[in-house]
């Protein structure tokens, strides 16, 4: 298999296709299927936004 | 947009393909500006929760970070076996110095501290069974930045980390043949052990004082077993080695822990009632006929645009012995050996 190509899917795997996120749900949430589950990563993203924010922190005001 | 680094395509490049189902990064980041307007326009007490989030831009960026890492760093992991595991990782120090690199937050420098060798951790990721071609690293893509953004805190405190995500040899950028097949026929999930104890093994002796911890989830958490009770064998059999009790911890979700027939026959049913559940529903049957959709593109895409005109071809029949084993499940062994935290989402 073309390795270009190879990677040119992977990268629609990831945009497109596994990680799939409604953008309507029961909740009005985004969804994500994982194994066939409902995960739903919306909670997660003040989470990440926070780590995020720590890592950009600067250290000397911690 | 366009994301991965040289070898990247525009989203709506990958449309033109004829690719049709959502894009899911687009759909979080989406959400994090709903979740800004609401906060910004809410009560004085929400708006002043420690939840700050930051400019969904900035998450934007620094998960096309990590999706380019990911991208650019998979490679097909040989084991001799008949095999090709398709695996990948993520830097988070260079991750964390590429992202503040581009960043400008005030006028402070923020650069991340260098990473030490003191505290050396690598994460490795094992999803659970889906049919192929579904199955590589990319398929549960939310765990790795999920695990990522909860690392972060290390990373900003100095240590060395990676996140190394494992797929199986039938899923896209993997190998199986009837070779592999009969191994996990005969031996069930002790063939994944010995395919793939040799790269855990590379990643504890790569850096002394580094630690590993496995986090797996279903058919992984079995497949993950497999590997730590083939290390510890290895271990007994010439004790002169480093002993991978003492730099290993396992995270484990996994209801397949055990092998009474009761189990197998619980867990085989609700397996395939789940899949019906996602018939049944609208939204989740035309996500799975998307994927399917996807799937005969990306074989004409292959087909149109590759030399050697290979497809990916593997199909559940394929994976029956690695279905037949997981519905079998398998008791553990592992953790009375290791240090071990097991939870379960599932209950049969």
């Amino acid at each position: 298999m073309d390795e270009a190509y190879l990677r040119r899917f992977l990268l629609h795997m990831i945009t497109g296709r596994n990680l799939y996120v409604a953008q309507e749900s029961k909740r009005g949430l985004g969804i994500a299927i994982d194994e066939g589950h409902f995960l739903d990563r919306a909670d997660d993203i003040p989470k990440w936004s926070r780590m995020l924010a720590h890592l950009e922190s600067n250290p000397s005001t911690e | 947009m366009t994301i991965g680094g040289e070898r990247g395509v525009s989203r709506e490049a990958l449309k033109d393909e004829g690719l049709v189902s959502p894009a899911p990064h687009d759909a979080i980041i989406t959400r994090a500006r709903e979740l800004l307007r609401h906060r910004s326009s809410g009560p004085d007490s929400q708006r002043g929760r420690d939840e700050a989030l930051v400019d969904p831009e900035k998450l934007d960026r620094f998960m096309s970070l990590i999706d380019a890492q990911g991208v650019e760093n998979y490679h097909p992991h040989h084991t001799g076996m008949g095999a090709d595991f398709p695996i990948t990782s993520v830097d988070l120090n260079k991750l964390a110095t590429d992202y503040l690199g581009q960043s400008k937050v005030g006028e402070r420098s923020s650069q991340p501290p260098a990473p030490n060798e003191k505290e050396v951790l690598d994460y490795v990721l094992f999803s659970g069974y889906l049919p192929p071609p579904d199955g590589h690293p990319f398929t549960t893509w939310d765990m790795t930045y999920d695990r990522i953004f909860r690392l972060l805190g290390k990373v900003k405190n100095g240590a060395s980390v990676r996140v190394h995500i494992v797929g199986y040899p039938w899923a896209i950028g993997g190998t199986t043949s009837q070779e592999w097949q009969k191994h996990v026929h005969d031996e069930g999930f002790d063939a994944y052990g010995r395919a793939l104890a040799p790269y855990l093994k590379t990643l504890l002796e790569e850096k002394p004082g580094s630690r590993v911890v496995l986090q797996a989830n279903s058919f992984g958490a079995l497949v993950s077993d497999a590997i730590q009770a083939r290390l510890l064998e290895v271990y007994k059999r010439d004790p002169s080695q480093e002993d991978p009790r003492t730099k290993i911890k396992v995270l484990l979700d996994t209801p397949a822990d055990n092998a009474t027939i009761a189990r197998g026959i619980r867990f085989s049913t609700l397996f395939l009632a789940e899949f019906a559940a996602l018939f049944a529903n609208p939204k989740t049957r035309d996500f799975v006929v998307a994927m399917a959709q996807d799937s005969r593109a990306f074989n004409i895409f292959l087909k149109k645009h590759t030399s050697d005109s290979q497809e990916v071809t593997n199909s559940i029949v394929d994976t029956k012995w690695d279905l037949w084993h997981m519905i079998k499940g398998r008791v553990l062994k592992a953790p009375d050996e290791f240090r071990t935290f097991i939870r379960r989402s599932w209950k049969f």
